[in-house]
């Protein structure tokens, strides 16, 4: 599980489906609830969390794409197994871990100092607070 | 071989143990259901008094009771002058002898069986509207009846063994007091071996029918 | 037939409250873990048992009322139980239990007590010959004999296995709205509660007793969108840059992926919380 320190912007609710806007360091990010809203005012500290395995990597992405948390990074490090590969990258003075399969890291050619992306699905990324 | 007894004794120590057990189950019966029915110092109290012809030799209750009940005593010239009622040394002090010193052999098995109902099945019964005394005798003894059975067979066997108490309270009186127990104690003192290997010999069949019986039961409850 | 409770309940080590008033033919929901005092409460409605503090109100006639040192008896509450246990006599048929409830014999009554539980064909039966489901059918047909004015349930259904819980659900459910008997039920499944029960009082050891519909309460227990289930881990193994994590929530296992740190921190038997994305859950026809 990743897990970012982050300050709540925003917070719609509307049948059920709330729809969270936080920030950390400056970077937006969104995730989606069903369930009633949280009891939180803007600005009240939350933690975002989203596990390895629901993070995307994107290299040269272009045109136009429906994921709303989007992030750049570098590539720090690579942990490669037959059929997944654990990815690392600095966010914000920690680490972010994302698990893919080894075949897309391998048609990504990521390496340390990789350029990319990572991606996560509104509906994948957790609220705790 | 059995012809070289007198048959008495053994007629009076069966209708000795018969009323002795049906006045233990009248008793026993509304004592128990008292006692189960909780804790409290009242009820030790009665449990402990209940158990000592557990421990106590025979001849020492027999020794209090004839005291207690002889005609020169407080309460024996009452029940004589009274109700013309003799105690000592006579078939109707046996029975209350009986019943006393075989009080806790009919309590024991039958109080055990009924703390073991569930407490719910009583009390589904009390929200169903009945008194105690309907639940008593609809719910709660049909569920312990076992310990029923058992406390009466022990209770009978234990009257049909007894002998301290007799002798001290009833003495040999023939078709009176002179029970089984007596009369093989009486035989052998003639040196009457024969008869007292009679009597001695019905006794221990019996008593091992009975705790045959006893097995039975208690393997059926199980 | 309204129901007013005010009842405090000194138990081990806190004192649990409760204050709700139950409208004629309204179902209320005492809901939380067990060991929590539920059976307690549904004891003392029915008199078995006596708090340390309140009253009970049926129909503005005072049931209980320590402060007045009132008490009226089980029996002449007219309240119909039914056990966790069941509490069948086993010394009965299926009839005789039945007859043995009715405040006067009513063979008509008993046989239309029976065909609403499904029951007619066991009457003859002795409650040993039944399974958990008859018995629990049983047990119910028998508190509706004695023409209750108060139903109390505790735990009915939570012996039985899964499937035929929905089934008795359905028939409870059924009956209560045939009979419009007021019915306090004692629960910790969710389902039970959201399916039966028109108010709930939610019962937890560590915080004051809530009170609601069963929407209001089985569903703000749940924010953040992540459905946290009690589980206990059964297996950590190492699979390439994961972990493979099993863990039994219910009688069901499920298994996922940990990275290295958050498995090592896990013992095998261990107690867990597992977080579902609610949004994410696939859900189909059984």
């Amino acid at each position: 599980m990743n897990r970012i320190p982050a300050r709540l912007l925003t917070l719609e609710h509307e049948h059920g489906v709330t729809l969270i806007e936080a920030e950390a360091q400056g970077q937006v990010f969104s995730a989606m609830l069903v369930g009633d809203p949280p009891d939180l005012a803007s600005g009240a500290p939350v933690t975002l969390a989203f596990k390895e395995t629901e993070v995307a990597i994107a290299r040269n992405l272009g045109g136009e794409i429906s994921l709303r948390n989007r992030i750049p990074g570098t590539v720090l490090a690579l942990e490669e197994g037959n059929l997944l590969t654990r990815v690392r990258f600095a966010f914000a003075g920690q680490d972010v871990h994302a698990v893919i399969t080894t075949g897309s890291a391998c048609r990504l050619a990521l390496a340390p100092g990789v350029a990319v992306e990572w991606l996560v699905k509104a509906n994948e990324m957790g609220i705790e607070c | 071989m059995l012809n070289n007894i007198d048959p008495q004794p053994l007629l009076l120590t069966l209708k000795l143990a018969t009323l002795t057990t049906l006045i233990l189950l009248i008793l026993a019966v509304p004592l128990c259901a008292w006692l189960a029915r909780g804790r409290s110092r009242g009820r030790t109290l009665a449990e402990v008094l209940i158990s000592l012809p557990l421990v106590l030799p025979p001849t020492a209750l027999g020794f209090y009771l004839l005291i207690t009940l002889s005609p020169t005593s407080l309460i024996g010239g009452w029940l004589l002058n009274h109700f013309s009622l003799r105690l000592v040394f006579s078939f109707n002090g046996l029975v209350l002898g009986s019943v006393l010193f075989s009080l806790p052999f009919m309590v024991q098995p039958l109080l055990a069986a009924l703390r073991q109902t569930p407490i719910n099945l009583l009390d589904a019964a009390r929200t169903l509207g009945k008194r105690e005394a309907v639940i008593l005798w609809r719910v709660w003894l049909p569920h312990a009846r076992h310990g029923l059975f058992a406390g009466a067979i022990l209770a009978f066997a234990h009257t049909v063994g007894e002998f301290g108490v007799v002798l001290m309270l009833g003495g040999n009186i023939p078709d009176q007091t002179r029970v089984a127990s007596i009369a093989l104690y009486q035989e052998m003192e003639a040196l009457n071996y024969p008869a007292a290997h009679t009597y001695a010999a019905i006794l221990v069949v019996f008593s091992f029918l009975v705790l045959l019986t006893l097995q039975r039961v208690q393997r059926r409850a199980a | 037939m309204s129901l007013q409770i005010e009842i405090s309940l000194a138990l081990p080590g806190r004192i649990l409250d409760i204050h709700t008033d139950l409208p004629k033919g309204g179902c209320l929901a005492l809901y939380g873990p067990s060991g929590v005092g539920k059976t307690t409460l549904l004891r003392v409605l029915a008199g078995l048992q006596q708090p340390q503090r309140g009253s009970v109100l049926f129909d503005g006639k005072p049931w209980l009322d320590t402060d007045q040192r009132l008490l009226v008896p089980p029996r002449s509450r007219r309240v119909g139980f039914v056990f966790q246990d069941f509490a069948l006599f086993p010394n009965m048929t299926v009839e005789g239990n039945l007859a043995f409830a009715q405040p006067r014999p009513d063979a008509a009554r008993r046989a239309y007590w029976l065909a609403l539980t499904g029951m007619t064909a066991y009457a003859q039966r002795s409650p040993r010959e039944l399974s958990g489901g008859q018995m629990q059918r049983v047990a119910l047909a028998r508190a509706l004999a004695s023409e209750p004015q108060l139903l109390l349930l505790d735990e009915a259904l939570s012996a039985l296995d899964s499937r035929l819980r929905a089934d008795l659900q359905d028939a409870l459910a059924d009956i209560l709205a045939e009979t419009h008997l007021t019915t306090v039920l004692v629960s910790h499944d969710p389902g039970e509660v959201f399916r039966l029960a028109t108010q709930v009082a939610h019962l937890q050891p560590d915080a004051p007793t809530r009170y609601g519909t069963p929407r209001e309460v089985l569903l703000k227990t749940n924010t953040l969108g992540r459905y946290a289930l009690a589980g206990q881990v059964l297996l950590i193994e190492p699979a390439g840059v994961q972990a493979r994590v099993v863990i039994a929530i219910g009688i069901e296992t499920l298994t996922t992926l940990l990275n290295h740190d958050e498995a090592a921190a896990l013992k095998v038997g261990q107690r867990v919380s597992v977080a579902l994305n609610g949004a994410s859950a696939m859900v189909s026809a059984a």
